[in-house]
């Protein structure tokens, strides 16, 4: 952290901290968020790399999800602002606070802490790792969300409740988890933590709308860029209505004038998926870290080769990217570790289309057979990509879908390829 | 008959027989086809403004066009906005499709035909509150409940919240002490 300034702030001396950003120049951030940022829970994703073993391929993709949590934060304050500032009678009378200018300041406290803290439930080796968390009593398995509620509840109640470091705005824990968790939002949640959700996750909300530039820039390609401040000057709010004319949803829109800067964020998406997040070499990374995470566990405490349960949250996160590797290290013997440490990773012997055909599919048995040991990559299953298509356009008192305005959207097709790998290239 | 295809003749078979169903509504029914009657849709609901929401069931009525299942319409509605009617296309659908599906559909059909947009919202957003709070262990009662949906959902009446929850118990959808 750099460049420590003492503010006056409601009768109070106030430390604020910027700290320098690959994106923003700098990130401000108070007391309370400092407090936060300082635990060791936070400072845990230091240890979690943002893209796994993406730098097999591309060199710079060592940056983490603690830079991209802080920058989380700043995007998402940057859409808040905008919106709150130029949307506010649409937004005010939906609202019906009995004080817009406290309910103001109160939630744009609760979407910064929820931007903060959205990553703090992940895996060791990010999304790789999901596959080994264990199943819940609704038979799906744990998602990192899950985690990162169970930690926010666990390790930040009390400084999120903190009245005095939260500058006497009264916030509960459960503000910050409804914008995170669909369930904790039904259970806990108003009106306004549905609308202010859409910031933290929908189709352009500042998650995507930061790691999109910050892989970018760390990687050193161009694909994932695109106009970032007009997106946000872009940002509109409208009332969505039903078939009968009556209110439905206030929706986190686009303004019509920003349909191309939508436009090149949803192409932005897709071309760092091509390209980059599912790039051969990196997917089959995710496999080979997988395998090994499950071989390793055992011998750090985890004979089920599973991940420990949310509400054993402790375990949890003792795990991170490094107590992974140095297992990894300790057990080179085995077959996925040794893969990983002499990267003899699996090679690319065939990939179909991305609707594969029935010629397709035939190799794809043919292969099969022709080699018992075999790891196929199958991009449905890939659960955090699909096209943004549903993006919100406004036009005056009208709301449509992007692809209803945009025909090079419209023709994106969902990527439902499959790749074929083999532990030699041999044919 | 994989997740995919399932997911693709449920919209199907739901617009043969509730022709002209918005895309609000045929979200929601897609989520009470999984949350309800268990069909294994496998979609990822998430709660919003406007009720339980994944975007994969526009994405999956999208390809039910594409694959000539379906069609969507677009109309003008009053102020100036927009609106899908969703009919659907081919008289043949897969005769593959499970019958504890179209089962499934019937009761749909025969609970919520009449149903505007609005009460869709509304039905789905109780059974989503009430599942929710039963993931959560969470015990709670009818009033408990109500309030909790008025809170997310302000734009309905309270009476029309009680209304319909009581519709819901008798059919069966929830039960909550009293």
């Amino acid at each position: 952290m750099t460049n420590s300034i003492i503010k006056k702030c409601g009768g109070r001396m106030v430390s604020k901290k910027y700290i320098r950003d690959v994106i923003y120049g700098f990130i401000e951030i108070d007391e309370q968020e400092q407090a936060i940022v300082n635990h060791p829970i936070f400072q845990r994703l230091r240890r979690i790399k943002q893209l796994a073993f993406t730098d097999m391929v591309y060199p710079g993709a060592c940056h983490t999800r603690f830079e991209h949590s802080l920058g989380v934060m700043q995007m998402a304050t940057n859409m808040y602002d905008h919106i709150m500032n130029n949307c506010t009678d649409t937004i005010q009378k939906y609202f019906e606070s009995a004080d817009f200018g406290i309910a103001k300041k109160r939630f744009r406290k609760i979407v910064r802490l929820a931007a903060l803290l959205h990553d703090v439930g992940h895996a060791p080796f990010s999304h790789a790792g999901e596959e080994l968390m264990p199943k819940r009593s609704d038979n799906k398995c744990y998602d990192h969300e899950n985690y990162g509620v169970a930690a926010i509840k666990y390790y930040f109640k009390e400084l999120i409740e903190d009245t005095k470091l939260g500058h006497h705005i009264a916030i509960k824990v459960t503000d910050v988890t409804a914008l995170l968790d669909k369930n904790e939002a039904a259970i806990y949640g108003s009106v306004e933590h549905l609308f202010f959700r859409q910031i933290i996750s929908s189709q352009i909300d500042a998650d995507r709308a930061d790691y999109l530039l910050r892989d970018s820039a760390h990687i050193g390609v161009s694909y994932g860029h695109y106009d970032m401040p007009r997106l946000i000057n872009c940002l509109s709010v409208k009332m969505d209505k039903t078939a009968e004319g009556e209110q439905y949803g206030l929706v986190l829109a686009i303004d019509r004038k920003g349909l191309y800067v939508a436009e090149s964020f949803v192409i932005a998406r897709y071309q760092m998926f091509n390209q980059v997040y599912c790039h051969k070499v990196r997917r089959i990374y995710d496999y080979h870290i997988t395998e090994a995470i499950k071989e390793v566990l055992p011998s750090i405490g985890h004979e089920n080769q599973m991940f420990p349960p949310p509400d054993a949250i402790d375990e949890y996160m003792k795990l991170d990217d490094w107590t992974v590797l140095g297992a990894i290290n300790k057990n080179q013997e085995k077959e996925h570790c040794k893969r990983i440490h002499e990267r003899l990773h699996y090679k690319e012997v065939y990939t179909t289309k991305d609707k594969p055909t029935r010629t397709d599919y035939n190799q794809i048995e043919k292969l099969k057979k022709e080699h018992p040991v075999h790891y196929i990559d199958r991009y449905e299953k890939i659960y955090w990509y699909k096209p943004d298509k549903q993006i919100w356009i406004a036009e005056g008192n009208k709301v449509f879908t992007l692809q209803s305005q945009s025909q090079f959207i419209k023709g994106l097709i969902d990527p439902n390829r499959q790749v074929f790998y083999t532990p030699t290239r041999g044919k | 008959m994989d997740t995919y295809r399932l997911r693709e003749y449920a919209i199907a078979h739901v617009a043969k027989k509730l022709s002209g169903l918005s895309k609000t509504g045929m979200m929601k029914a897609m989520y009470l086809l999984q949350q309800v009657y268990k069909v294994p849709l496998n979609y990822e609901f998430s709660i919003y403004t406007y009720g339980p929401y994944d975007v994969e069931v526009l994405t999956y009525t999208d390809i039910a066009e594409r694959d000539g299942l379906v069609r969507i319409v677009q109309y003008d509605l009053a102020e100036g906005s927009v609106g899908y009617k969703i009919y659907a296309k081919s008289s043949k659908l897969d005769d593959n499709f499970p019958k504890e599906c179209t089962d499934a559909i019937d009761e749909i059909v025969k609970n919520f035909q009449d149903y505007t947009a609005r009460k869709w919202e509304l039905t789905a957003t109780i059974v989503y509150v009430y599942n929710a709070h039963i993931m959560n262990g969470t015990s709670m009662d009818k009033s408990t409940l109500c309030n909790r949906v008025y809170e997310l959902k302000p734009h309905f009446d309270k009476s029309d919240i009680r209304t319909e929850y009581d519709k819901l118990e008798r059919i069966g959808f929830l039960e909550c002490p009293s």
